[in-house]
């Protein structure tokens, strides 16, 4: 609808204003990933495997997750909060827009200039370890990858939202969400692959949703798994992803509540 | 004297209020700290090496890490530019206090409170694993290690100042910008790995920065990895730094305090 | 055909109280007492297309609270509550896009976007028809002597501006009914009068309804004709602001400069001495005998200057708040 392309359109003039800062955080997303990738190449070493995966496996993984973080990223949570907490939520929700669509089409808004920027950092790193990248020439894979992304976005966001909301009942903010990201991050494979871990944080990060936002894409992209498990394995997504809706929704309603009832 | 010290104790009282915020951040520092140590504990479970560290070199080197941040890389002048923007530095400015002198006691009173978590924290990991921590075995070993850990503290206190004193004439300057810093500032430190397992031309890089003498450099003396004309070397240079910076953030506070008058909105 | 109808409307809050020091902390973790705070118990009103009603009362007094049930914010513990035929807490859009509640410093402006960007947005988000666009904010701009600054940044514009802005973007799809929170607290007082002439100027030619609260009486003096004071939850006065002059107060006050030194003492017999600080004087006489003191004063006394005038309408309120006869 009209209104929603206004306000996609208006976050996107919003984000020019901080291409400055995109520059910023895109080098320092290069350099952080170099260095980062440069230690796990000494740790290979001569080695070979860790978990299953040979060096260049690690650095396109690595390079992938990168990506794929900024693509799937949303800032839904961090806007959530700042809205209860300075009682600018009362303004929002009193406009005849959907306010959790509104978070949704914000977070899509910003991603062009972002995406941009980042692809060049790691397309820079990318050349620092030019011999050791995997690129995938798999059909299907590659069909399927793309697909598991934007399922993977469907449950970032839903995960994100759920975050803010803690803000409902909580005072102070960075705790809980300091936490949940950072669990987040490590089950969702974003530092290393998953089969890195010890057997029992494996079992666990099967349990969670966050496996399907960042490690299982990319699985699918290195091969490392079939066509069926694949597809068996969106069909996860879809599963978390319908989970999450109707938990964020609850959530979502009952903290509301909440929050007229106290009224700041 | 009487009034700093003052400070440092109702610093203390402002993190006892903020019960919740400061246990949270304690708890995430260990867990920072468990999941580093485990992860090299990990790399290590195969092998007995890395490039020159030994196993119990390179786990002494992380447990050291943990130690130092509480010490060096904590400081409340982030405060600083929130104070700026909001308009409450007035209020300080007013007061007769020396603006470098009060800030340095709220990081005291950070710092020992950090100190005395992060030993329980760590004395704990290593009650469990039970694993032999590295000692110097030379005495004189100790004392460069201190020195360059005080020397450390300063240095560190008087970037983040100047960083956040900047805010002074960049109003825009958002918390991720200065994150950026911090990010930057943590992997050339060494306070996620020994900057010298990293290629040589990045190593010689950073070593242009004012950063690895923060947590790097005294490790390494810790670890006694240094001869001693390299120590005595690194000791210099990062006198060089901190008096360069040190000077650099009075001269930008004076140039700031004058015109903040103007400012605020 | 009344715009806002409210009837009964109550809202309590669970507080839950806890005991200081240490122990009390302890204690919280584990049994909590709840107390009911009233903040609005059992008022009714209702006002008409048009009308600019203020209410008034202290801090606490409820005033907001209603503010917010009116406009959808809270769900009322009892009682209804409609505005133009819909119950505001349902938030129907099609409700959301007739009101506006401007509430203090909370803005709605994009903080890094020029002000005409929020703007455009506000005419996608209320589907308002480019014509009447354009003919809004031509009006508003004018009135608001502000069409040179829309195409800055919102962060690089003063308070003033920035809060005219505001207004203008709260304005924009020409609400009937129009809420506001407060809308002179702190403004200087150039930027107040200017606040409250544009209130008024705008109540006259859109003939939208509009609810203002505050606890200033300046506000209250210069824009409503009717207001609803309320105090602990309660509706202590409705109707014309005349009306609580003649009732409540029923002395006048008598300012007098001398000429020359007086006995006061003389001056008491003709009525209560509020304040004596020669050569300026006032003095309190029931209303019925306000000419006739007079006359005695300019009879008995050297006397420079007098003026008889009403007790302030500040001092009326606040002893209607404290409960105390105005005499």
């Amino acid at each position: 609808m009209r209104k929603y392309w206004a306000i996609v359109k208006i976050g996107f003039k919003n984000a020019l204003t901080y291409r400055a800062d995109f520059f910023l955080w895109g080098f320092n997303e290069f350099l952080g990933t170099l260095v980062f990738l440069f230690i796990w190449s000494v740790i290979f070493g001569e080695k070979g495997r860790i978990g299953g995966f040979s060096l260049p496996e690690t650095i396109t993984y690595l390079i992938g997750v990168g990506l794929i973080n900024n693509i799937i990223s949303t800032a839904a949570s961090r806007f959530i909060q700042r809205d209860v907490q300075s009682g600018r939520l009362s303004n929002l929700i009193l406009i005849p827009l959907n306010y959790p669509l509104v978070r949704l089409f914000l977070s899509l808004s910003a991603k062009p200039v972002n995406l941009l920027i980042r692809f060049f950092a790691y397309f820079a790193v990318a050349l620092f370890f030019k011999g050791k990248l995997v690129v995938s020439s798999n059909f299907p894979m590659i069909l399927l990858t793309p697909i598991s992304v934007v399922f993977a976005f469907a449950i970032n966001f839903l995960v994100d939202y759920l975050t803010g909301c803690i803000s409902f009942w909580t005072i102070t903010t960075e705790g809980p969400e300091g936490i949940v990201r950072t669990i987040k991050n490590i089950f969702s494979g974003n530092y290393a692959p998953i089969s890195f871990f010890p057997p029992g944080f494996q079992v666990i990060a099967n349990f969670l949703p966050f496996i399907y936002i960042q490690y299982f894409p990319m699985l699918i992209y290195l091969g490392k798994v079939s066509t069926i498990e694949a597809i068996k394995g969106i069909g996860l997504q879809i599963f978390w992803v319908v989970v999450l809706y109707f938990l964020a929704r609850a959530v979502w309603r009952k903290g509301l509540k909440k929050y007229e009832g106290v009224g700041i | 004297m009487r009034k700093y010290w003052q400070i440092v104790k109702i610093t203390f009282e402002e993190y006892f209020e903020y019960r919740l915020n400061f246990l949270l951040w304690r708890f995430r520092s260990f867990v920072s700290f468990l999941t580093l140590f485990f992860f090299w504990l990990a790399i290590f479970s195969s092998r007995e090496q890395l490039l020159n560290y030994q196993k119990s070199q390179l786990l002494t080197y992380v447990v050291g890490i943990a130690f130092l941040r509480s010490i060096v890389l904590a400081s409340r002048s982030v405060d600083l530019s929130g104070q700026i923007r909001s308009g409450e530095l007035t209020k300080l400015i007013m007061r007769p206090l020396g603006m470098l002198q009060y800030w340095f006691s709220r990081d005291l009173a950070d710092k020992i409170l950090n100190i005395f978590f992060t030993i329980f924290e760590i004395g704990l990991i290593l009650a469990i694993f039970k694993f032999p921590l590295y000692f110097p075995k030379n005495n004189i070993t100790y004392f460069w290690f201190l020195l360059l850990v005080i020397l450390g503290v300063f240095l560190y206190f008087f970037i983040s100042f100047t960083i956040s004193v900047v805010t002074f004439w960049v109003d825009e300057i958002w918390a991720t910008r200065w994150l950026f810093g911090i990010i930057f500032l943590e992997f050339f430190s060494g306070a996620f790995f020994p900057i010298d397992i990293l290629p040589n031309w990045l190593t010689k890089i950073i070593y242009l920065t004012p950063f690895p003498y923060l947590i790097f450099s005294p490790l390494k003396i810790w670890l006694e990895q240094l001869s001693g004309f390299m120590i005595i070397k690194v000791v210099l240079v990062c006198l060089v730094w901190l008096i360069f910076f040190w000077r650099l953030s009075l001269c930008l506070w004076e140039k700031g305090a004058k015109n903040y008058g103007a400012y605020g909105g | 055909m009344s715009v806002i109808e409210v009837k009964h409307l109550k809202k309590y809050y669970q507080v839950h109280k806890k005991e200081p020091g240490l122990i009390g902390s302890i204690k919280s973790l584990f049994k909590r007492k709840y107390e009911d705070v009233k903040a609005v118990d059992n008022i009714s009103f209702e006002i008409d297309e048009g009308e600019l009603v203020g209410f008034i009362g202290p801090n606490g007094a409820g005033k907001t609270t209603t503010l917010k049930c009116l406009s959808g914010l809270l769900y009322p513990t009892a009682g209804s509550v409609s505005v133009l035929g819909y119950n505001p807490w349902h938030r129907k859009y099609d409700f959301l896009k007739q009101i506006s509640l401007v509430m203090g410093q909370k803005n709605q402006l994009w903080w890094d976007l020029p002000a005409i960007e929020s703007f455009i947005l506000n005419r996608e988000i209320y589907e308002i028809p480019k014509k009447q666009y354009e003919e809004t904010l031509e009006e508003l701009t004018t009135l608001l002597e502000i069409k040179d600054i829309l195409k800055i940044q919102v962060r690089k514009l003063s308070l003033g501006q920035r809060m005219k802005c505001e207004l203008i973007a709260a304005l924009l799809h020409s609400p009937k009914v129009l809420f506001l929170d407060e809308p002179t607290i702190g403004l200087d007082v150039v930027m107040q009068k200017k606040m409250r002439d544009f209130i008024k100027e705008y109540n006259r030619r859109k003939k939208s309804t509009i609810i203002l609260t505050s606890h200033y009486m300046g506000d209250v003096k210069e824009l409503c004709k009717r207001v609803i004071i309320i105090d602990k939850g309660k509706i202590v006065f409705d109707g014309e602001l005349a009306e609580i002059v003649e009732k409540y107060a029923d002395h006048k006050i008598l300012s007098v400069v001398f000429s020359k030194e007086i006995d006061p003492r003389k001056l008491e017999e003709i009525g209560e001495i509020k304040e004596f600080d020669y050569p300026k004087a006032v003095i309190s006489v029931k209303r019925e005998v306000a000419s006739v003191a007079s006359a005695e004063i300019l009879q008995h006394f050297p006397v420079a200057d007098l003026n008889v005038e009403e007790v302030p309408i500040e001092q009326i309120i606040r002893e209607v708040f404290t409960g105390k006869d105005v005499a």
